[in-house]
């Protein structure tokens, strides 16, 4: 009696791990068959302007759900960063996959990271404080080396994103909240951007822009845009940035001019928008951070349809 | 468990000492651990998972937001897998505390236990280990539970203080278990068997009167062994009964008595003690030392102890007849002492070494 016991516990445990080995493949394979298709078919229909604009959304797992930015590399690939901890995953948007995942140095590398770009072949992490983290793209699991560059800003603004354009050989960084009391008054009415050529010198060399934001005739208040991340369109070369509060999106030139404001479809149902991202091939990419519903990555068709444009 | 314990006499080479059948049972659930991590690496996820927040094998496909607003086909298998290292988790759990039960039962001083308590060691953290995986992600679900429970009023009372230390090592080990931490969990509670079992063998901050674990583990009680080098001690029940002066009056009188008995490769003086309660002891004496001398080889008066208030007690040392058993003794007394004495008994020296033998 003891050994058919034994025995069927065995065998249970053996078919379980088996089993979901087996699973695991069989399904994988067919699965990433089917969202080709399923992503091939949505991106047709999004293409119709007065259709919803959405062409995918992928549920982000619990360590993945607090994403704080995005940014494309050259061959298409996305990658995004965690808010706490300098740990880089990269992610296929068109099948919904997580490739890879690789952190800074050891992996102990802590702090309030809200931004990442990339110049070229090196990628630039953003701090709050203005601490630029440049690195390299890492194997699987593995801790590449990084150093650290202060923009030496971070008296005067918390910073929410930074995208790199290499039109003008600078990265912009918008202003989440402005510190200094004397730039108080930017934080409501417009947008603050900081310009930084590259390479980094003097601060002098930093240029503020400042975006006037459309007012709504029918309240008193000034317009905010509490910035979360920033991108640029490589089609037009202008810059969009996203506001996570007012889940909205603001376009504008590199020299400061503002081009359109418009909100986010509310197909989405974004809860907290965190991260931006725009495709050569006309697909803007928003990532949400989990709040009452699991994270997840949002992709839709480049330009949105004007559903509203606050003017 | 008939089958783990030959597992674990098989690796401790039938060993009843506790420290080894402990290392043993480790020396098992460590073999199987590593086992476990090569047949499938992802249980590596159970033992010590990232607190930041589980990163798992890349690459990983995520859900498709679009499909049935939360599943699609990658769900199926993460939800198999999920529900399998659900499983697992709990299986080690049980495994993890199994020990704990063990040292709860062994390692006592007092006598007996609490038997619900010891399933409870072992129901409690599975218990716990679900309520965190339902609450792990949410809140709100915490505070209602905190909410339920407080509603839900639990009385208990623990007769041994360090049953709530158990208790409180049946919890921690569910939550760790509850955040795939079970390596934690196993570390944790290997550290507390030990060191509950160390302090017991030891004795840690015993009473000195008391005895220590080590008589469990037939250590002979030194300080009372004579210092010729002979090992024979006395009954150990029977100094556990006395205080300390009155454990020295034994252990001088067992002294003296030896003494005169001689040892036991030698032929001895006296091979009897004559026991005799009287009330009148100077007519008991006369009448007993008397009947004594008609009846034995050899005799001497070794104690006279006075009591107030009750018969008086008389030692005599006696050297038997040759072919006596010592009942003729007993009956010559009580015929020639009739009516002065209030009892008599006779041990053999025999029955005496019987006694340091077992003791």
């Amino acid at each position: 009696m003891r050994i058919e016991f034994v025995g069927a516990i065995a065998s249970f445990v053996a078919m379980g791990i088996v089993g979901c080995s087996a699973v695991g493949t069989h399904t994988k394979g067919a699965t990433i068959a089917q969202r080709d298709s399923s992503f091939a078919a949505h991106r047709k229909a999004a293409t119709v302007t007065t259709g919803d604009p959405m062409v995918a959304r992928w549920i982000l797992p619990s360590w993945l759900s607090e994403i704080s930015g995005l940014t494309l590399l050259r061959d298409g690939r996305m990658l995004v960063h965690d808010d706490e901890t300098a740990r880089i995953s990269v992610i296929d948007v068109r099948r919904g996959e997580v490739t890879k995942t690789f952190v800074l140095g050891n992996g102990a590398v802590k702090g309030d990271f809200e931004g990442i770009t990339t110049v070229g072949d090196t990628i630039y992490l953003l701090s709050s404080k203005g601490i630029l983290f440049l690195f390299h793209e890492g194997d699987n699991d593995a801790g590449v080396r990084y150093r650290t560059v202060d923009t030496r800003l971070g008296k005067e603004c918390e910073f929410e994103g930074v995208v790199y354009d290499s039109a003008t050989s600078s990265l912009y960084l918008p202003c989440k909240r402005v510190l200094k009391k004397k730039e108080k008054k930017h934080e409501a009415g417009s947008l603050l951007v900081f310009r930084l050529p590259l390479p980094l010198g003097s601060t002098d060399d930093v240029a503020r822009l400042e975006l006037p934001l459309a007012q709504d005739d029918s309240s008193k208040k000034k317009p905010t845009f509490q910035a979360s991340d920033i991108t640029r369109d490589p089609t037009t070369g202008h810059l969009v940035a996203l506001a996570s509060r007012e889940r909205q999106l603001l376009e504008f030139t590199t020299d400061g001019e503002v081009v359109r404001e418009e909100l986010l479809p509310p197909s989405g149902r974004h809860q907290q928008p965190e991260g931006i991202a725009i495709t050569r091939d006309g697909l803007l990419i928003v990532s949400d951070e989990a709040v009452r519903t699991p994270a997840a990555i949002t992709v839709y068709r480049w330009p949105l349809a004007p559903l509203s444009v606050v003017q | 468990m008939p089958f783990v314990t030959r597992i674990v006499d098989a690796i401790t080479l039938g060993s009843d000492h506790p420290l080894r059948r402990l290392m043993g049972y480790y020396a098992v659930l460590v073999l199987l651990t590593i086992g476990l991590h090569f047949l499938t690496p992802q249980f590596s996820r159970l033992f010590f998972d990232n607190p930041q927040g589980s990163s798992p094998e890349t690459p990983f496909m995520l859900q498709d937001g679009l499909v049935g607003g939360a599943s699609g086909d990658a769900s199926t298998t993460t939800m198999a897998q999920l529900l399998l290292l659900t499983a697992v988790t709990l299986v080690g759990t049980v495994l993890v505390m199994l020990p704990v039960t063990w040292v709860y039962m062994s390692a006592r001083e007092v006598r007996g236990h609490n038997a619900m308590l010891v399933q409870t060691l072992l129901i409690l953290p599975i218990v716990v280990t679900g309520i965190v995986f339902v609450v792990r992600n949410s809140l709100a679900l915490a505070f209602s539970l905190a909410g339920v429970v407080a509603a839900v009023r639990f009385r208990t009372t623990l007769r041994d203080t360090r049953d709530v230390v158990f208790i409180f090592l049946a919890i921690s080990v569910g939550f760790a278990a509850g955040v795939y931490m079970l390596g934690l969990a196993a570390l944790v509670s290997m550290f507390f068997n030990f060191v509950v079992l160390l302090t017991w063998r030891f004795g840690f901050g015993r009473n000195v009167l008391a005895p220590t674990a080590a008589s469990q583990w037939k250590e002979p009680l030194s300080s009372l062994a004579k210092s010729n080098g002979s090992t024979e001690v006395p009954d150990r029940d029977v100094l556990l009964a006395l205080d300390s002066g009155r454990v020295k009056a034994l252990a001088e009188r067992f002294a003296r008595v030896r003494k005169m008995m001689g040892r036991n490769n030698r032929r001895p003086k006296y091979n009897a003690v004559v026991f005799v309660t009287a009330d009148d002891v100077s007519a008991a004496q006369q009448r007993v030392e008397y009947a004594l001398t008609q009846c034995t080889r050899r005799w001497v008066l070794d104690e006279i102890v006075s009591h107030v208030g009750k018969p008086s007690e008389m030692y005599y040392l006696v050297r038997l007849s040759k072919g006596s058993n010592g009942d003729d003794v007993v009956t010559s007394v009580r015929g020639t002492a009739v009516g002065v004495i209030a009892a008599v008994e006779l041990q053999l020296a025999d029955s005496f070494t019987q006694k340091e033998e077992s003791a």
